[in-house]
């Protein structure tokens, strides 16, 4: 079972401390939620869960499935994050986006999968339309194909739920749960109290 | 070859660097044709035209590689999936081919508004090639550090320039002495200069990129 390990985790930016000695054990099948206002340092800790943002303090380990420790390349196969700042490319499709994104984690090309999980998250019948010309909420669930891509040991989502309709929210729950119960460790930063309901576990940032 | 297929495919939709490069050119030939009239150009002007268009082309469209990822916040999916060694690998033969087709177009545009009327075409072409070769090598780490930085504008140049100086000394150097007729024997430092300088640029960047593309 995959597991993420943080211990006295801090992060400032110049001199503005955000995160201040953050410990905590996350296992395969958890759902975490971090909750906290605004400012308090969310987004920062789950940047720094998916390898983007180096701490200034304290360390996090990963241990994979087979109990060797996460590599970075493990991290980039096996990591799936969706948050408000990432952003796809505007002038490719969905489907060429999952397609690139494939090939760049090394995943190599399988149309039928990519097809097959825009599908079940609603792109079905947008799949060649340039994300360009698709609602905030279609960009969302394109965002989220992006996180599931390659069925990710360790999902990491920042506000999943923003710009989405109810049948998207409702999709979101469905994925946490899913995921988790086939043991991926899940962490959710909110603060919005349906997503708050999905965790098992929670963790408060002052 | 991914982050390459992805950038050339990028490019033939969105055009951002592409025609940043090919308008500098044809604006700036046409222009300098116009003030010159019908009057020859000699080698060494010839060939300082040529490295001044390359170099100010090249400041122009090669740091959109990177600056577009960050403007766009599509970077954060490209350091979620692609190694270092990747990205640098895809954006350098990016910026490669951009010189390539700018090399390509460039010397056509010669001919039509300010002839050569004769040279070492092989020497010139060697010569343009192995400058693009080190242009890009080295203008690739500059555009990440650069697509890093708050204010961008003029930033890149400001870098690259002092960078560039051998290549820029050794490009104008070995088209001149193409213009000139001189025997490949002659240009042969230039040449060791360019190659040596590539190789060089490309191995600190190997080195030095991951520690700039993350964090």
């Amino acid at each position: 079972m995959v597991a993420i390990h943080v211990e006295k985790l801090s992060k400032a930016f110049s001199n503005r401390s955000v995160l201040r000695g953050v410990s905590i054990t996350i296992q395969g099948g958890e759902r975490l939620v971090v909750r906290g206002p605004n400012g308090s340092g969310k987004s920062t800790f789950l940047r720094i869960l998916a390898g983007l943002l180096t701490p200034s303090g304290g360390t996090v380990r990963l241990s994979t499935p087979d109990g060797n420790s996460g590599s970075r390349d493990w991290q980039r196969r096996w990591t799936g994050y969706l948050s408000p700042d990432l952003t796809l490319y505007e002038e490719f499709s969905a489907l060429e986006n999952l397609e690139f994104f494939a090939r760049a984690r090394g995943l190599g090309r399988n149309r039928d999968r990519d097809q097959g999980l825009l599908g079940t998250l609603g792109l079905g019948d947008r799949l060649h339309d340039p994300l360009s010309t698709l609602s905030t909420g279609l960009r969302q669930r394109a965002k989220l194909a992006f996180a599931l891509q390659g069925e990710p040991r360790i999902l990491l989502l920042d506000e999943p739920g923003s710009n989405l309709d109810q049948t998207g929210r409702e999709l979101i729950a469905r994925t946490v749960r899913d995921y988790a119960d086939r043991g991926s460790a899940v962490v959710i930063a909110t603060n919005d109290p349906l997503e708050l309901e999905l965790g098992t576990r929670t963790l408060d940032l002052a | 070859m991914a982050i390459l297929a992805k950038d050339i495919r990028s490019e033939v939709r969105t055009r951002a660097a592409l025609n940043a490069i090919v308008l500098f050119s044809v604006v700036t030939l046409a222009v300098v044709s116009y003030a010159t009239g019908s009057f020859g150009l000699s080698p060494e002007v010839h060939a300082s035209l040529i490295w001044i268009i390359v170099f100010f082309a090249a400041m122009a469209g090669l740091s959109r590689t990177f600056v577009v990822e960050a403007e766009r916040g599509t970077e954060v999916a490209l350091k979620l999936t692609a190694s270092g060694t990747q990205v640098f690998l895809g954006k350098f033969l990016f910026n490669l081919v951009l010189l390539g087709l700018l090399d390509l177009v460039l010397i056509p545009l010669f001919q039509i508004l300010l002839p050569i009327r004769e040279a070492n075409w092989g020497l010139l072409g060697i010569g343009l090639g192995l400058g693009s070769l080190a242009l890009a090598a080295s203008t690739t780490l500059v555009a990440a550090i650069v697509a890093q930085a708050g204010v961008k504008g003029a930033l890149f140049t400001v870098l690259s320039f002092p960078i560039l100086i051998p290549v820029l000394v050794a490009g104008v150097s070995s088209t001149r002495k193409a213009m000139d007729l001189a025997p490949w024997a002659d240009a042969v430092t230039e040449i060791q200069l360019l190659v040596s300088y590539a190789g060089i640029m490309l191995t600190l960047s190997f080195f030095l990129f991951d520690s700039v593309w993350r964090d």
